[in-house]
């Protein structure tokens, strides 16, 4: 090595324009679907009889985004059906996170029948047929909004786990690991200081294309009727209406698919940049 | 009292061949401000000697005999007690500075890690300690180089790092596992000279591991050489390596590419291959490799015998009794 020239410390999450951009854009969809419901004129579930039913969108009648086949306002639906979507994604993401990555490093780093038998009960939830969870769930707990959020809950962690679990395996093999263990850490201690910071990538990518996933099966249990129900709804179930009159009423597609793909496409590109931003080596690899 | 005393020190696996024999009836002895080598070519059983002091080995070891440290055995010791032991008293560093460091966590934090986790120390008092040892390794701006990455450093830069963090909480007993293995020569030279050095100022007992007897030359008061899972031959390492006993000690010796003399057609190379470790021969480990062989060397293994000048052992048939 040169006369070490002293670099700057990392800094996560300097300004840097990929991250500050899709954050911002989220931030904002985020924000709108809190607040938005209150600033729209017109309430989400309320019909519209002065206008007539599906009109297109437009300044003049106050209907920004138009209104659905039943007269209300789209745009006070989109932005409260964010609301639920973003909370589906937010739940299972934290699932994932706390569950699915301690689950599997802890699996992964003890091994043998501890890990056998943890990896197992992934196994045994995996093989019951999601459908049917959901449909019991609400047979026994009668239909509640909660459920989606215990459903959805419960298996986004399964796929995180595994992959975890593999990442784990590997890395115990590392001789930093070897060197932790000489050094008098305790396996908790190592799983949080040595393992799961060499998980981050993975897992992050793995976050990022979870979020879609789950705002989709929320979307689709709505539109078996297992999950929103009328007038209440999501990203999800929005978007169902709307194909449904794709030919005459495009509006009711467009806007909330635009809001959907929008999120997706800024926690993707989010997930990216954070993975590079904390990559100690990052600038090694480019 | 010794730092460390091993005492018939038996690895075994089981495998599907049989039961894998990688370390048998190893003793060692080391006091404060010894060095000890541990010479052996791939598989004689050196870096299991090391792991199982360490409490490395894997879960399919079965591991017998006595390693005490200080007086404590250290076999079958609870993970807790062994965790207050390793790091603090029992320092160890690995062959391949590149690996044994996290990638993923700045110089200064692994640092730290090993302070707080023994000494309850603070952050901030951690990386006072942790520079000041950097310095004492030979990295000169310790401060700043506390926070950056492992990547950021060369290879000798790394192993000095590793040196650093083993020494850190002031241990007795260092292990270094081919610590230069996989440096530059040049590099090779002053990490030899480091270790020499600290060992004489912080009074450790050192274990060298290599196969490398340059190295052994160089640092080593005395050195055993290991094959097959046993020690063949121990002693001073100037006799052991100017008049050297055991015929795998000298076939090793014969080996080495030397600069003087005409230039031989050919490298030395001792004959055959290591023994399979589930399949060792009832006498002699070395003896279908060896030149001198006689009949006794297969009927019967021959016995870790010290010899006349006391501060030697050897295991071969050939030579006379103490």
């Amino acid at each position: 090595m040169n006369a070490p020239t002293v670099r700057k410390t990392p800094a996560p999450l300097r300004m840097n324009p990929a991250v500050i951009v899709p954050a911002a854009v989220l931030a904002v969809i985020i924000l709108l679907s809190i607040i938005g419901p209150w600033l729209s004129p017109y309430p989400f579930d309320a019909i519209d009889f002065d206008s007539d039913w599906g009109t297109g969108p437009g300044l003049a009648h106050g209907h920004v985004f138009g209104t659905d086949e039943l007269g209300r306002d789209l745009f006070a639906r989109t932005l409260y059906g964010g609301r639920l979507s973003l909370a589906v994604g937010a739940v299972s993401t934290l699932v994932s996170l706390v569950i699915g990555v301690s689950w599997g490093a802890v699996a992964g780093y003890f091994g043998g029948r501890l890990d056998s038998l943890m990896m197992r009960l992934v196994d045994v939830l995996y093989a019951l047929p999601f459908m049917f969870f959901v449909i019991l769930l609400m047979v026994l707990f009668g239909r509640h909004l909660l459920l989606i959020f215990v459903a959805i809950g419960s298996v986004s962690w399964l796929d995180m786990a595994r992959i975890v679990r593999g990442q784990t395996l590997s890395l115990r093999q590392r001789e930093f690991v070897d060197a932790a263990v000489v050094s008098g850490l305790g396996p908790i201690a190592i799983i949080r200081r040595h393992i799961v910071p060499n998980l981050l990538g993975v897992v992050i990518v793995y976050v990022t294309l979870t979020i879609p996933q789950v705002i989709l099966v929320e979307s689709f249990l709505s539109f078996l009727g297992l999950g929103v129900q009328e007038p209440a709804t999501s990203w999800g179930a929005l978007v169902n209406d709307g194909a449904r009159g794709m030919e005459s009423t495009p509006w009711g597609l467009i806007f909330p698919a635009t809001f959907l793909a929008l999120t997706l496409l800024c926690f993707n590109l989010l997930g990216d940049a954070l993975r590079d931003a904390l990559d100690p080596q990052r600038g090694l690899r480019k | 009292m010794s730092v460390l005393s091993i005492k018939d020190l038996d690895v075994r696996y089981a495998s599907q061949q049989g039961v894998v024999q990688a370390v048998s009836e190893v003793s060692i002895e080391l006091d404060a401000g010894e060095t000890l080598g541990v010479v052996g070519e791939s598989g004689s059983g050196k870096s299991q000697t090391a792991l199982a002091i360490m409490g490395l080995l894997g879960g399919g070891a079965e591991v017998g005999g006595s390693i005490r440290f200080s007086g404590r055995e250290l076999l079958g010791l609870a993970r807790k007690d062994l965790d207050a032991i390793r790091g603090a008293d029992i320092g160890v560093v690995f062959q391949d500075p590149m690996s044994s460091l996290n990638p993923y966590l700045s110089v200064g934090l692994q640092l730290a890690e090993v302070l707080i986790q023994h000494r309850g120390a603070s952050r901030a008092a951690a990386d006072a300690e942790s520079a000041r040892m950097l310095d004492a390794v030979g990295i000169d701006r310790a401060a700043q180089r506390l926070r950056q990455y492992p990547h950021e450093f060369s290879g000798g830069m790394r192993q000095r790092v590793t040196i650093a963090m083993a020494l850190l909480c002031k241990p007795r007993l260092l292990i270094a596992d081919e610590p230069t293995t996989a440096l530059d020569v040049t590099v090779q030279a002053q990490i030899l000279d480091l270790l020499d050095q600290l060992r004489a100022s912080m009074n450790l007992a050192l274990i060298l591991i290599t196969h490398d007897l340059g190295v052994v030359a160089e640092v080593c008061e005395r050195a055993v050489v290991m094959y097959a899972g046993r020690i063949v031959e121990a002693g001073a390492t100037r006799t052991l390596l100017r008049r050297p006993l055991h015929p795998y000690t000298q076939g090793l010796l014969a080996s080495r590419p030397s600069l003087r003399g005409p230039r031989p057609e050919s490298l030395h190379a001792i004959p055959g291959q290591p023994p399979n470790p589930a399949r060792l021969p009832e006498g002699c480990a070395f003896a279908p490799r060896c030149t001198l062989r006689i009949a006794a060397c297969d009927a019967r293994r021959p016995c870790l015998e010290t010899q006349q000048d006391v501060t030697r052992a050897c295991a071969c048939h050939l030579l006379p009794r103490a």
